[in-house]
């Protein structure tokens, strides 16, 4: 009798590996703050065309054609970046770092190409705008395009000093270049973009430096990142709908009633705008609490958890520090909402005076304090559906980013015409629904999270190889070929 | 008719005891038709057949437990809810306990992914659970949680294979085979007979108690889920056979219901053997071993016995016949133990022909660690040919019989015992009366009970038996 038995120990499958995804949440929180650093230079350089005599034409050229090449490619950017940030934390698990640096150019060409010319044919219909403020306009919005890309590789790097450094370097060329230039008498418009253009220069430059540090240049192909497509194509879902999510409404209200054309295709709302940037603002205390209370605290306990499954902890020792993590996770959203809150409240009541004094009108001021409240619920929100990819939930994570961009495009598409009373309203609606949902899909993932930790795992070691993974192998062994 | 045999790990992919036995039950029964459902280990033996089935063999269906790594499960695999007695059989099943096998037979039939999802079910996870709180609470729950799941992972892609239709199944061993016979005959209310040749059970047990792959603390769970697939195959046996009386009571004393068993011996087609000449003196005393060169059978203390018999009876010959391929790393070893011991007088000769092969043979010899009732020695013993061999198995009652006052037909002796074996193939080897006189009482023993056609008239009327008590359980 041929021993059977003895033949099963090669079914005797190695444990899985416990996941890496903490690094693409945190890109998310990053690319928040990035975010918010260019709504204050976009309000600050209004202020300073303004201090510098600018004309309102002048000004509203300005101010689309900086939110254009910002939301542009902060969108265009989000199909990729959360995909591109799993790709980089899988590689750094494999100890494969030589692969990691060539999807960011392959990433950025990947976009920068399709992207630059649908934005170069806006740009194009755009005649009442000079061509060289069009030009440049155009070469930033590959420029920030590139920089929102490395937030992807950047967080790997950990060295915050340095990247502070870069965004203050940008910052402090931004302005300083600015009022040199309009002191100089150069355009408004020229001026301003030519300093954004260096401004955005100067960060790219030190975070490239940063990443060379830490990453070799690289070898094989640029694009092998694609086959990470086929095996998330939720991440590149969920990467746009939950950045594009914040900022649909905006775009709606292009064409409200409120909405005009500044030049060609390019339109504003400019009372709905700024309430709205002022407001987006409000997040930043969940950003920051995100960063610094959920890693000290909660990431300890989540570390405890998956180390007690991977190190031979007994079914006790799992649920106990399963339970830890659950009332840890639990305290910590709790934190998170109480300041938000809290800071909500201060914001929308104090910021009144300083919008009075930029010379808000009563509906902007509305708008402001009404949409503040959805960007509250926003940014709790969202760090839900970062906690969810914490855990995996990839799905959960979709389902809560989609429903927040579907109800704040609904929403805002049935207010638009209503009464200016209203405006906002259709974004806190999704906001507190998203907030809510994600709240709840996390609990209720949490729960069972032994369940969804163990039989998560392939009982199979399946290799997937659709057409995006034969796609990603034809190119590397072409770029393999072109090589040699 | 048309007979499911259910064949595991042996027929038709190894040559050896039970696929030799298997082969001539087939050929000896023309009047019915065979289908083989022969369960490998590896898919890389796939059409590698060590045996051209006869013509009436219909169809062989061929499973192996590995093919299961090359699934894919379907990208969202189904989530199902158990009922409450399917979750109380499940949890006996992974618990290793007396599961209602009708209900995980009605589960997973006929879906092979449905086994496999199961993996993935959160009743699967709950019951993995429970079991770890009620008798794991001290072991590391991922340790036992990947060690239930590859545990099972073989049965429950087996039992999502399709059965082959047969008006009776009939499995030569329990383990795997066991449980698909049973699964097969209830799904198709058909008659269900079970062989067993050795213990498959113990074999099990000593192969798991001597494994370095199976974590000590996880070795009770294994052993105890080969003895439930055990108790399965009797559960749902009509009739239970064994090869000797010894072996029927340990199937017993396991669980079977002893009005279900009955004992068969092993026949030998004694025309063909008896008329082979002794071997003319040409001044060498020459062994045979007729075996798979494979650990079970203990190749190594053979050599050495042997080289301590090649010292004190230098114009001695060692024939070992069978086939080496089986345990490739283990034929290395013996081959260098052979050139160790400085043995010119040992040839590894291959699978030959036996009948032939015993004219050059004096006396015949079998190491073995386990066995059943060993053909090779039924076979030297109706040629005349006297035997040394091990105590395993039935080969004490083979060599000195069972009351039948024919005296003894060569020497048995302790497992592994190199002395006791070189001592007893040197009386044989100095003394060729003895040898005549011994292997004249093996011819006169095999021709009385172990005779081919006995066993062909005894496995029909078992078939009839079983037939008419399943008759009567499904018309019931």
């Amino acid at each position: 009798m041929a021993g059977i038995g003895f033949e099963l120990k090669k079914l005797f499958v190695g444990r899985g590996a416990i996941s890496k995804v903490r690094a693409y949440a945190y890109a998310g929180i990053v690319t928040t703050g990035t975010m918010v650093l260019a709504i204050a230079m976009l309000l600050g350089v209004q202020l300073l065309t303004r201090a510098f005599g600018a004309t309102d034409v002048e000004t509203e050229t300005m101010v689309v054609l900086m939110v254009y090449a910002m939301l542009g490619s902060l969108i265009l950017s989000s199909l990729l970046q959360m995909l591109l940030s799993r790709y980089v934390a899988d590689m750094l698990y494999q100890k494969l770092n030589e692969r990691i640096l060539p999807s960011l150019f392959g990433g950025a060409l990947l976009l920068i190409l399709p992207g630059g010319i649908a934005y170069g044919a806006f740009l194009w219909r755009a005649d009442q705008i000079d061509i060289l403020d069009r030009v440049i306009n155009l070469f930033l919005f590959a420029e920030i395009l590139v920089v929102w890309l490395q937030m992807a590789y950047i967080t790997a790097a950990k060295d915050y000093r340095r990247i502070l450094l870069g965004f203050l370097a940008g910052v402090a060329t931004v302005f300083s270049m600015s009022v040199a230039l309009l002191a100089a008498g150069m355009s408004p418009v020229t001026a301003i973009m030519l300093s954004l253009f260096c401004g955005y220069g100067i960060m790219l430059v030190s975070f490239t430096r940063v990443l060379l540090t830490i990453f070799p240049v690289g070898k094989g192909s640029l694009f092998a990142f694609v086959e990470w497509i086929g095996k998330y194509p939720d991440l590149v879902f969920t990467g746009f709908f939950s950045m594009a999510g914040a900022f649909v409404h905006i775009i709606v209200m292009w064409f409200s009633p409120l909405g005009e054309v500044v030049a060609g295709q390019f339109r504003h709302a400019p009372l709905h705008d700024s309430a709205a940037f002022f407001a987006y603002l409000v997040a930043v205390p969940t950003s920051i609490n995100f960063v610094i209370s959920v890693e000290v605290n909660f990431y300890q306990k989540y570390k405890e958890y998956f180390s007690t499954i991977t190190t031979g902890g007994t079914l006790a020792e799992i649920r106990l520090a399963r339970d830890n993590m659950k009332n840890m996770l639990s305290q910590e959203i709790f934190n998170l909402t109480q300041i938000q809150v809290f800071v909500m409240v201060l914001f929308t009541v104090l910021m009144r005076y300083v919008l009075e004094s930029l010379s808000f009108t009563r509906d902007m001021i509305g708008m402001f304090q009404i949409m503040s409240i959805g960007y509250s619920a926003y940014a709790i929100g969202n760090c839900m559906l970062l906690l969810q990819l914490y855990f995996n939930d990839r799905a959960g994570a979709l389902m809560t980013c989609l429903l927040y961009f579907t109800l704040n495009l609904a929403g805002t598409l049935y207010i638009r015409n209503l009464d200016s009373l209203y405006y906002g309203l259709g974004m806190t609606v999704a906001g507190f629904v998203m907030y809510a949902f994600g709240l709840a899909r996390l609990l209720r993932y949490v729960r069972s999270i032994d369940y969804h930790v163990y039989c998560g795992q392939p009982v199979l070691a399946v290799q997937k190889t659709g057409p995006l993974a034969r796609l990603a192998a034809r190119l590397s062994t072409r770029a393999g070929a072109v090589g040699k | 008719m048309r007979i499911c045999i259910i064949a595991e790990g042996c027929y038709p992919f190894v040559a050896g005891g039970v696929s030799s036995w298997l082969q001539s039950v087939i050929q000896s029964m023309p009047e019915h038709e065979f289908v083989i459902w022969a369960i490998g280990a590896q898919e890389k033996s796939r059409g590698h057949f060590a045996y051209q089935p006869p013509d009436n063999v219909v169809k062989v269906v061929d499973v192996y437990l590995d093919s299961v790594i090359h699934e894919t499960l379907r990208k969202n695999p189904r989530r199902y809810r158990l009922t409450k007695p399917q979750y109380e059989a499940i949890r006996e099943m992974l618990s290793s306990q007396n599961p209602d096998w009708n209900e995980i037979f009605a589960l997973f039939r006929n879906d092979r992914h449905k086994g496999l999802e199961f993996l993935l079910n959160r009743d699967f996870f709950a019951i993995l659970q429970e079991i770890c709180t009620e008798r794991y609470p001290f072991v590391g729950f991922t340790d036992l949680f990947w060690t239930i799941r590859s545990m099972f992972l073989p049965l429950l892609y087996l039992l999502g294979g399709a059965p082959p239709k047969a008006d009776l199944y009939h499995s030569v061993s329990a383990g795997y085979a066991g449980v698909l016979g049973s699964m097969a005959a209830q799904y198709y209310r058909k008659p269900y007979v079970l062989t067993e040749h050795g213990i498959y059970t113990r074999e099990r047990e000593e192969e798991i108690l001597r494994s370095d792959w199976v974590p000590s603390h996880f070795k009770d769970l294994w052993i105890n889920m080969f003895y439930m697939f055990t108790r399965c195959a009797y559960h749902y046996a009509d009739q239970v056979t064994s090869l000797f009386q010894r072996a029927s009571y340990i199937q017993q004393e396991i669980g079977c219901d002893a009005d279900k068993c009955a004992v068969i011996r092993n026949g030998v087609h004694f025309e063909r053997f008896e008329n082979i000449p002794l071997k003319e003196p040409d001044g060498f005393v020459d062994i045979g071993a007729v075996v798979r060169i494979v650990p079970i059978k203990d190749i190594k203390t053979m050599l050495y016995a042997f080289s301590r018999v090649s010292a004190e009876y230098p114009n001695v010959r060692l024939h070992i016949m069978g086939p080496t391929d089986e345990d490739e790393e283990y034929y290395a070893e013996c081959l260098q133990l052979r050139q160790d011991l400085e043995l010119t007088n040992v040839a590894f000769t291959g699978r030959v022909n036996v009948q032939e092969y015993l004219q050059r043979i004096d006396f015949t010899l079998l190491t073995s660690i386990s066995e059943g009732q060993p053909l090779a020695v039924l076979e030297a013993m109706a040629a005349g040919r006297p035997a040394v061999t091990t105590n395993v198995g039935n080969c004490r009652e083979l060599l000195e019989g069972d009351d039948d006052n024919l005296g003894t037909a060569g020497f048995c002796v302790p497992v592994m015992h190199q002395g006791e074996l070189a001592d007893a193939m040197l009386t044989l080897c100095q003394n060729a009366e003895l040898r005549r006189q011994m292997g004249e009482i093996g011819r006169r023993r095999v021709k009385a009970l172990y005779g081919h056609e006995q066993m062909i008239d005894a496995y029909t009327k078992i078939y009839e038996t079983a037939g008419s008590i399943a008759a009567g359980k499904w018309q019931a």
